[in-house]
């Protein structure tokens, strides 16, 4: 049995990759794949399919419980309510590739389109006639490539460039990022600089050197660091704060490794869509819906109560809440994938939704904090009246004149 | 400009410095540093190939496609792409393509130009490496020199890696494919066609427009005799510019004095080409 095959050749002088334009990152309803020119395992094959749904395989949390590879891609694709997954320019992929494709998605909802190249159709329904094809005109495609920025953030954060912002002295920090990041990741690098530089001047203009102290500082970033999301934000931001301390006359040392662990104690605040979207880098469904949970306001001790029949309730109708804490809609297919996951163990209804010991809960989180860079871990610590404020230790930062 | 620093001045002693064992570790060699465009000529003269070979990268680095620039032997392709390269804004890999590369061998000369690390060991592996450093570094273009020298497989898998740029960004990743008798070689591969903004042929310099360049580099040629000119390019270099370059450099290192005026003298003539070996 495989999922239903459909064939489009593209007009010549025209790239077959144009089909790619259909498929949008913001929406995974369409995705949208170049599959390799070699033959590869079943588990290969998942391994695309789920690197075009965004799961990465430098994150961990791969396959846990059991499932595999090739079992996650039809709950990753229901899960997601991918319709269309577009195969660009299979001409020479092998046969058995792209059989064995057809077989993994025949459990989803999604087609299979093949859009291969001008002058390649007829082989390519030759050789894949057990699968019985329809050929398909090529589709009128949209003029724009869709947008993959998020909407909802002031600059735009790539998660998957955070190893290669530059961990140096303050001083050098913004001519280096400049030199070493690509333009666009800079820009949005600049961005956060300049705003926390010119917040931190105008603070300090404010208060006067007469009331710059530990505990004053230590106050207003805390205030600023708050707001970041991600550790590479909290990076840029304390390097220009630095920055601005210094064209003050103050040398502002800040212990990184305090303010790190002080920074995992409690979820941000601020969760943007880049938030949400980062979490498509798992492929363990447990994870990633944790991580989910915990981004929708559930406490961890709420997340181990979760039972399989709560998830169901919820999957039902997902406007109620799970368990008196509402679901946000981007957190939806993270749930959804792992109600259709813990399925397949044929729980009953009173069986916890994430199986493990108590602290799985808090080893995901803080694992999660490390994989996608955000700030999250543990927040079990401390209890739940304490959320939204986050602890900086008191010997985070230290002051010195420098005149 | 953004290109990477040429091999030149990467491996230049600064002046009056003796070569450092530090800096210069015996297992390094120099000459098979990768990445760099290779260093310009002395002096670079235009000839209509080389405005269009430039037009043609400046074209492929803006629409983010494939181009090919094909012809024979020494016309001076390469020097005029890396030329061209030098102009653009943006980071330029210059990959050399080693003789009969095997997939995994382009693929890693590919990743070793553009990162200067070493290459995973499995081909899957590095292909994603190379994808996921092109996702990251979006103004980079590639110029793979001796294009010729990759097999049809591997320039499957070079479309291929065009392909899954174009498809997760809307644009590939520009590719200047340089090499002798291209078309031949890209026959397995017919879908390149519908990636390259341009393709050009560029053959050996005749007429004028070789006078032309040679009076660029050697303003003594312009002086000399033209017939003498014509027979020298029928018998020896037929419009080859790198035989030509060669030939003038060696009348230059040779003249009597450093600054010689007037038409090259038959004399010199002979005893260049003598020295070239091009006549016994």
């Amino acid at each position: 049995m495989s999922a239903p095959v459909i064939i489009t050749e593209a007009p010549a002088e025209v790239p077959a990759t144009r089909v790619g334009s259909l498929a949008d990152s913001n929406d995974l309803t369409r995705i949208a794949f170049v599959p390799g020119t070699t033959n590869r395992t079943k588990a290969g094959v998942a391994a695309d399919v789920l690197s075009a749904l965004g799961k990465s395989p430098d994150v961990n949390g791969k396959a846990r419980h059991g499932y595999d590879d090739v079992s996650l891609v039809p709950i990753w694709l229901t899960a997601h309510r991918t319709t269309d997954v577009y195969a660009i320019a299979p001409q020479h992929t092998p046969s058995t590739y792209l059989g064995d494709l057809a077989t993994m998605l025949a459990a989803s909802p999604a087609t299979l389109t093949l859009a291969c190249d001008h002058g390649y159709a007829e082989n390519l329904v030759a050789d894949l006639a057990p699968l019985n094809p329809t050929v398909v005109p090529w589709p009128d495609l949209p003029s724009d490539w869709p947008s993959t920025e998020n909407e909802d953030s002031g600059h735009v954060w790539d998660p998957s460039a955070r190893e290669v912002v530059p961990d140096v002295e303050f001083l050098t920090f913004r001519a280096t990022a400049q030199d070493l990041l690509p333009s666009a990741a800079f820009r949005a690098v600049e961005a956060l600089f300049g705003d926390v530089l010119d917040r931190t001047l105008l603070w300090l203009t404010q208060v006067g050197p007469e009331n710059v102290t530990e505990a004053a500082t230590r106050a207003a970033l805390t205030e600023l660091l708050a707001e970041q999301v991600t550790f590479d934000e909290i990076n840029i931001a304390v390097k220009a704060a630095q920055t601005a301390f210094f064209h003050h006359g103050w040398y502002l040392t800040v212990d990184q490794r305090e303010l790190r662990a002080g920074m995992l104690r409690f979820p941000s605040h601020v969760v943007s869509t880049a938030s949400w979207r980062s979490i498509r880098a798992y492929r363990d469904t447990a994870r990633a819906a944790t991580v989910a949970c915990y981004l929708s306001g559930h406490s961890p001790q709420q997340i181990r109560d979760l039972t399989v029949a709560d998830l169901a309730a919820w999957h039902a109708d997902p406007a109620t809440p799970l368990r008196d804490a509402p679901i946000h809609p981007e957190a939806a297919p993270y749930l959804r994938a792992h109600l259709f996951a813990r399925i397949s163990d044929s729980p009953t209804s009173t069986d916890p939704a994430f199986v493990g010991a108590d602290r799985r809960v808090l080893m995901d989180l803080r694992q999660a904090g490390d994989d996608l860079g955000l700030n999250l871990g543990e927040a079990n610590l401390a209890p739940a009246d304490r959320h939204g404020q986050r602890r900086v230790g008191s010997r985070v930062f230290r002051l010195a004149r420098l005149t | 400009m953004t290109t990477h620093a040429s091999a030149e001045e990467a491996t230049t002693t600064p002046p009056g410095n003796a070569p450092d064992q530090a800096l210069f570790p015996e297992s390094l060699d120099v000459t098979r540093l990768r990445g760099y465009l290779p260093p310009p000529p002395p002096v670079f003269a235009e000839t209509p190939f080389s405005m269009l070979i430039g037009t043609t990268v400046q074209e492929a680095v803006d629409s983010g496609e494939m181009a090919m620039i094909s012809g024979p032997v020494g016309v001076g392709k390469s020097t005029a792409v890396a030329q061209a390269a030098r102009d653009l804004d943006k980071t330029v890999v210059y990959v050399l393509m080693p003789d009969a590369p095997s997939v995994k061998a382009s693929l890693e000369t590919i990743w070793e130009s553009m990162t200067r690390t070493a290459a995973a060991s499995r081909e899957t592996q590095i292909r994603r490496d190379i994808e996921n450093h092109l996702l990251r570094h979006q103004d980079v273009a590639l110029v793979i020199d001796d294009a010729h020298y990759i097999s049809t497989r591997g320039l499957r898998v070079l479309t291929n890696l065009w392909n899954s740029m174009a498809a997760l960004r809307g644009q590939g990743v520009p590719m200047i494919l340089v090499g002798n008798d291209l078309p031949t070689a890209l026959k397995g591969v017919p879908e390149i066609g519908s990636r390259s903004v341009t393709r050009r042929n560029v053959g050996p310099l005749a007429g004028e427009a070789l006078y032309a360049f040679l009076a660029t580099i050697e303003p003594r040629t312009a002086e000399t005799d033209r017939d003498v000119l014509v027979l020298l390019d029928r018998q020896h270099f037929r419009g080859e510019l790198r035989k030509w370059v060669q030939f003038l450099n060696v009348v230059r290192r040779h003249q009597q004095q450093p600054d010689e005026a007037g038409a090259l003298e038959q004399t010199e003539i002979r005893q260049a080409l003598l020295r070239q070996g091009w006549i016994g």
